[in-house]
């Protein structure tokens, strides 16, 4: 299941948003690595941060590496500063999602700086807000179907 | 179960470090020795069934309209469609004896007659969603005899030219790219100068034009064919905006693309004769349509 999600989250990753909505189209993929990061730090966790950022990288055809770094950091910030973010309410998990995507944002936006392929936009930046509103939908949504093959997998798996 | 414990064992932090430290090397081996390549060529070939995926939906609403017209509309298409084949044939009659003309004068300017280009149709697979990026993903690649740096062309101007070439598949950048530059002449007054992407689907800048040049707004670019790579005469941008002092002693130009960046659904790619093979003898000239001055036959 956490593959498939990712594997759709990589989909709708992939698929082209109308321009209007151009620099506000939410991380999906992102999203949904730090949505297991947080339900299954076990099992998913800076590794597959790494994967899902070079993936991205491979299928955007954007520089190798960038993504994939500014993936693990974001992964590694979740799973050090905020560990417990389980137990926040939704609204400070979807704040502190949005600090890290905010982060990672520039972190992405400066490392293509430097290997001088970026030009000034800040409004890529402004994902992160949609990264924050997209993020309570996901953690139900997800959360839900985690539930509903949780009743199965519970003693067997974890 | 041990195998995970032993995974749970490795401190977030070292294990960010190998992250850290194997990102940074594929950025390295990325940009400063190419390796990555014919790592991404087969990638993009293991791959495309996955643009197919992500391309569906615009595909089935594209689809969904198609079914959707009304009959009314589908005779107003045909009508318009009959009534601009009509113009364009009569163009084409105009245009025959303009070509042979052409070539007569030419010849006795002793300079090289143009001969006509093959192009074929791509459809595009993909549009790259990452905003720094302008690339499209297209259908044909090695196989269509696709090569790097081949232009691109739509039907009201230049879209811009393969950047990577995978078996079936192929990459290209638009002129409105960042890193894109293209050079161009004003139809006005032969003013030569290049054009290059802001990263803006819908502008082009042309800078380090000296102040007083002789650029109005409403201005035609058209390819200039220096450099090699474009053939020369397809319509590029219009002119929107001329700012002759912005404080650097240069003049800057602003232009908008003729083809609209956003909407594009189809590609010609163009195999210029022009350059590669002045004869125009070497190329294949099977099953191939011919392209002459932006109006495409089938022949």
């Amino acid at each position: 299941m956490v593959y498939g999600s990712l594997f759709l989250a990589l989909i709708l990753n992939l698929i082209a948003p109308p321009p209007v909505l151009q620099h506000f189209y939410p991380n999906i993929l992102l999203l949904t690595v730090m949505f297991w990061t947080v339900k299954i730090p076990r099992m998913v966790n800076i590794g597959h941060g790494f994967m899902a950022g070079l993936m991205l990288d491979l299928l955007v055809g954007s520089t190798l590496g960038i993504k994939a770094f500014a993936f693990s950091l974001m992964v590694f910030m979740l799973t050090s500063a905020f560990s417990k973010l389980e137990t926040y309410s939704l609204l400070q998990q979807s704040v502190s999602i949005a600090i890290i995507s905010f982060v990672g944002q520039i972190v992405i936006f400066w490392l293509e700086h430097l290997f001088g392929l970026a030009f000034i936009d800040y409004h890529t930046i402004l994902s992160c807000v949609s990264d924050m509103v997209m993020w309570p939908v996901l953690w139900v949504s997800l959360g839900f179907l985690m539930r509903f093959r949780h009743v199965r997998n519970t003693n067997n798996q974890l | 179960m041990k195998q995970q414990d032993q995974y749970r064992g490795i401190p977030p932090s070292f294990r960010f470090f190998i992250a850290a430290l194997l990102s940074i090397g594929l950025v390295l081996a990325d940009t400063s020795l190419h390796l990555s390549k014919e790592i991404r060529v087969s990638v993009d070939t293991l791959m495309s069934p996955l643009y197919s995926v992500a391309n569906s939906p615009s595909v089935l609403t594209s689809a969904m309209r198609q079914q959707m017209r009304t009959r009314y509309q589908l005779v107003e298409d045909n009508r318009r469609l009959q009534e601009t084949l009509m113009l364009l044939k009569g163009e084409l009659l105009k245009y025959g004896q303009m070509k042979q003309e052409n070539e007569k004068l030419r010849a006795l300017l002793g300079s090289p007659i143009q001969s006509d280009s093959r192009v074929e149709v791509a459809e595009i697979m993909s549009v790259a969603t990452d905003p720094f990026e302008q690339r499209i993903v297209i259908n044909k690649g090695k196989q269509a005899g696709v090569y790097e740096g081949q232009p691109l062309i739509g039907e009201d101007g230049i879209i811009g030219q393969i950047t990577d070439v995978s078996p079936n598949m192929s990459r290209a950048i638009l002129i409105s790219d960042r890193r894109h530059s293209i050079p161009v002449r004003d139809i006005r007054n032969d003013i030569r100068g290049i054009a290059s992407g802001t990263g803006q689907v819908d502008m082009l800048i042309m800078d380090d034009l000296p102040r007083n040049v002789d650029i109005q707004v409403g201005d035609l670019l058209v390819t200039s064919g220096l450099g090699g790579k474009f053939p020369r005469g397809y319509p590029v941008a219009r002119v929107v905006e001329y700012s002759p002092d912005n404080g650097t002693g240069f003049a800057e130009v602003k232009a908008r693309p003729i083809e609209d960046l956003n909407r594009i659904r189809y590609v010609l790619l163009m195999w210029p004769t022009e350059y590669f093979a002045p004869d125009g003898q070497n190329l294949g000239r099977e099953s191939v349509n011919y392209i002459k001055n932006g109006v495409s036959l089938v022949r």
